[in-house]
């Protein structure tokens, strides 16, 4: 059984301008121990969608389920979801800095977490607290405590909020965007030390971001959400070798090739929907190529699509139809050509 | 040097003249402090940098926050002062001229930036904001300037009815358009684009990047191009030049040091990228993971300003400071700041797992098993 297993969940938002709808129907499952990546554009959905799970998410409108562990997260109280947070599910931002109180120790921070949810003493908080330092590659914890967020670098900031999330062996990490704003030298730390703690902890992470890099390098499964919904959910292979949907090929075919091909980028023409009304179609129709008046009439739910199990794409071209687009092509003139032979 | 292979922005055969000339160029930034605010030390972000740049090329310029790409490019395009050395534009030493003497080259240089946010006035309408290249360099009438700013923004992809919007009502990609659009008003030969596609999202990325390409083409367009995404430099430049700390470190057809990186850095930063096609379906290249971060650009190490960090550092990294030249067995043209540079097949992997230890600064995980 998934230990997060997420159904139909749907969040909106009133604003002065009118209701945006940021999430209009968004399934995917975390199975314990595993890495998730969520992959999308801005404005996806896809920050939001864990926000409103965790209670994190003011003034949103949620609908749905997320079972975590038995217990649906979507119908719990305030209370509820504060004793859960930080003990069985940790979250992980982009910008340590402003998750960090700038006034406070780094120590103190820590401490103060394992106070709040483990009625643990002050000293034996402190003491944790540099254990957990240490074991995140903090170069001497037991002075480093005694400092603040401003006299740490980014990437060591960064490990501070790790140290901070794992503080109580959660069963669950949400890392938003948790190496964006670091240099590739320091993301590939950041990643390594990740991968370390969840070998060390069995911890289950959601790594929400929007590089398809980072994904193909740490995730088992992936979900690629687009206008709020998820496009396509498999495991992270067949996402990178037989892609389905026109989004996911779209995009793996918009970021340039490292391996030196140097042949012209083949961009998605225009620009993401709107969601300041309810999307009634396929929300990726305006700018696929290979849209039909189907996609028009409603958004295509998740089917199997691909030779691997647990492939689901929300398209409504056909199953075995897998691979980068070009690639397609290139196939069938293949075949084309050994027929007339 | 040669134009090299590769780098699909640049096709063009560079001319026998350069466009572009950098000789030992310095800047330090003071840090003021005490009571009087006196100088007391200072920022070194550009400390000796030299380069030349034909043109038609594209060079990709690389290195990480802080490393003093972004001051180089102001320091090229005159934006700010030099310390010491030259900068030689179309054989002109732009850095011995005065704001006046500078203006008519301005128009020959331009600028690109991140942030399409940031850099257009939110209170002008987009045909205002394109306009002030022409109202500022040449005496046009009100007609005439309409007419040149719509031409332009259809050709940077916008539609010319939206010449009364404000910048507010466009997309980010759309914002970026407006940017080169302002950029390209003049007709310059050389354009710096700091960082341009960082802002946006991949799908938009590509249609900006071979927008660029298109406009290089069509106004031989010559680019410095700076990015801190290793896969965009590589697609777009010919030439790169990699910089640490206010160093270059290596430099060279971009091509050549992508697949023979010859500094340990250079080695580092490549194998650092996570790159999705080559997760699944080429070689897995084994990442260097390198220890402990960038030191401060105020007070920067001795010798190679790399060697805390390096792999492969010997006692005389803490030195003597290494000159960039050519390494045997390099092409014409790849250079490198290296003592012990890389050889081809050389693990330096496990290299960084055994020196972690003996300098002792590296976090836990460069001695973890």
């Amino acid at each position: 059984m998934a230990l997060l297993e997420v159904r139909d969940l749907r969040v909106s938002f009133d604003t002065d301008d009118g209701t945006v709808y940021a999430v209009q129907g968004m399934s995917f499952s975390v199975e314990a121990g595993q890495t998730l990546g969520i992959v999308g554009e801005s404005g996806s959905g896809k920050s939001v969608t864990t926000q409103a799970i965790m209670g994190l998410a003011p003034g949103a409108k949620v609908s749905g389920e997320a079972i975590l562990d038995g217990a649906d997260l979507v119908s719990m109280s305030e209370d509820e979801l504060q004793r859960i947070r930080g003990r069985k599910v940790s979250l992980i931002f982009q910008d340590p800095l402003t998750s960090l109180h700038p006034l406070h120790r780094v120590g103190h921070q820590i401490a103060e977490v394992m106070e709040t949810h483990g009625k643990v003493a002050r000293k034996e908080a402190i003491r944790r607290a540099v254990d957990l330092l240490g074991r995140v590659g903090i170069p001497e914890p037991d002075k480093r405590v005694r400092d603040y967020p401003h006299q740490f670098s980014g990437g060591m900031r960064q490990r501070v909020m790790i140290a901070m999330a794992l503080a109580f062996e959660p069963m669950l990490v949400i890392a938003d965007e948790p190496t964006t704003a670091l240099d590739v030298t320091v993301q590939a730390q950041i990643l390594e030390l990740l991968g370390r703690m969840q070998q060390d902890f069995g911890t289950a992470v959601i790594l929400i971001t929007h590089d398809l890099g980072v994904v193909a390098d740490v995730a088992d499964d992936v979900v690629i959400m687009y206008g709020g919904r998820p496009m396509e959910r498999a495991d992270v292979r067949s996402i990178f070798v037989e892609p389905h949907h026109p989004y996911t090929q779209g995009l793996l075919e918009s970021i340039p090739s490292y391996s030196g091909r140097t042949e012209r980028l083949k961009p998605i023409q225009g620009y993401p929907p709107s969601l300041m009304r309810m999307i009634e179609q396929c929300p990726f129709a305006p700018r696929c190529s290979q849209v039909r008046d189907e996609c028009r009439a409603a958004p295509p739910p998740l089917k199997p699509a691909g030779s691997s199990p647990g492939h689901l794409s929300a398209c409504v071209l056909d199953a075995n139809r897998v691979g980068l687009a070009s690639e397609q092509d290139e196939a069938a003139r293949a075949v084309g050509a050994a027929e007339e032979r | 040097m040669t134009v090299g292979p590769g780098g699909v922005f640049s096709r063009a055969e560079g001319t026998d003249e350069f466009l572009l000339e950098a000789d030992d160029v310095v800047k330090h930034f003071p840090v003021r402090g005490g009571a009087f605010g006196r100088s007391h030390a200072a920022v070194k972000a550009v400390d000796g940098v030299s380069f030349s740049l034909r043109a038609g090329e594209t060079l990709g310029l690389v290195g990480e926050s802080g490393c003093g790409k972004s001051t180089l490019a102001r320091l090229i395009t005159g934006l700010h002062p030099v310390t010491s050395g030259h900068v030689r534009f179309k054989g002109q030493d732009i850095t011995s001229l005065q704001r006046r003497q500078l203006r008519p080259l301005r128009r020959s240089m331009q600028m690109v930036f991140q942030d399409p946010y940031g850099s257009l006035n939110p209170r002008r309408r987009v045909g205002s904001i394109l306009s002030d290249p022409f109202s500022v360099h040449e005496h046009l009438s009100r007609a005439e300037v309409r007419r040149r700013v719509q031409e332009l923004m259809a050709r940077v992809g916008l539609s010319p009815e939206h010449y009364n919007r404000f910048p507010s009502e466009f997309s980010g990609g759309q914002r970026q358009r407006i940017g080169i659009a302002r950029a390209l008003a003049l007709r310059p030969s050389l354009i710096v684009c700091d960082e341009p596609v960082s802002a946006l999202d991949v799908s938009i990325q590509a249609q900006i990047l071979n927008l660029l390409e298109d406009l290089q083409a069509e106004f031989m367009l010559t680019y410095i191009f700076i990015a801190h995404d290793l896969s965009v430099v590589r697609h777009v430049s010919n030439r790169l030049a990699v910089m640490y700390l206010g160093k270059l470190v290596e430099t060279g057809p971009t091509e050549e040091i992508y697949l023979n990186s010859r500094h340990p850095y250079t080695a580092s930063l490549l194998s650092a990228v996570p790159v999705a096609d080559r997760a699944f379906r080429s070689e897995r290249r084994e990442r260097i993971i390198l220890t402990g971060d960038v030191p401060s650009p105020v007070d920067p190490p001795s010798g190679c300003r790399f060697h805390p960090r390096c792999p492969k550092a010997q006692a005389v990294c803490a030195v003597q400071e290494p000159a960039l030249e050519r390494k045997s067995g390099d092409p014409d043209g790849h250079l490198t700041a290296c003592h012990f540079p890389v050889v081809a097949g050389e693990a330096l992997a496990n290299a960084s797992r055994e020196t972690a230890g003996v300098t002792g600064s590296g976090p836990a995980e460069a001695v973890h098993p």
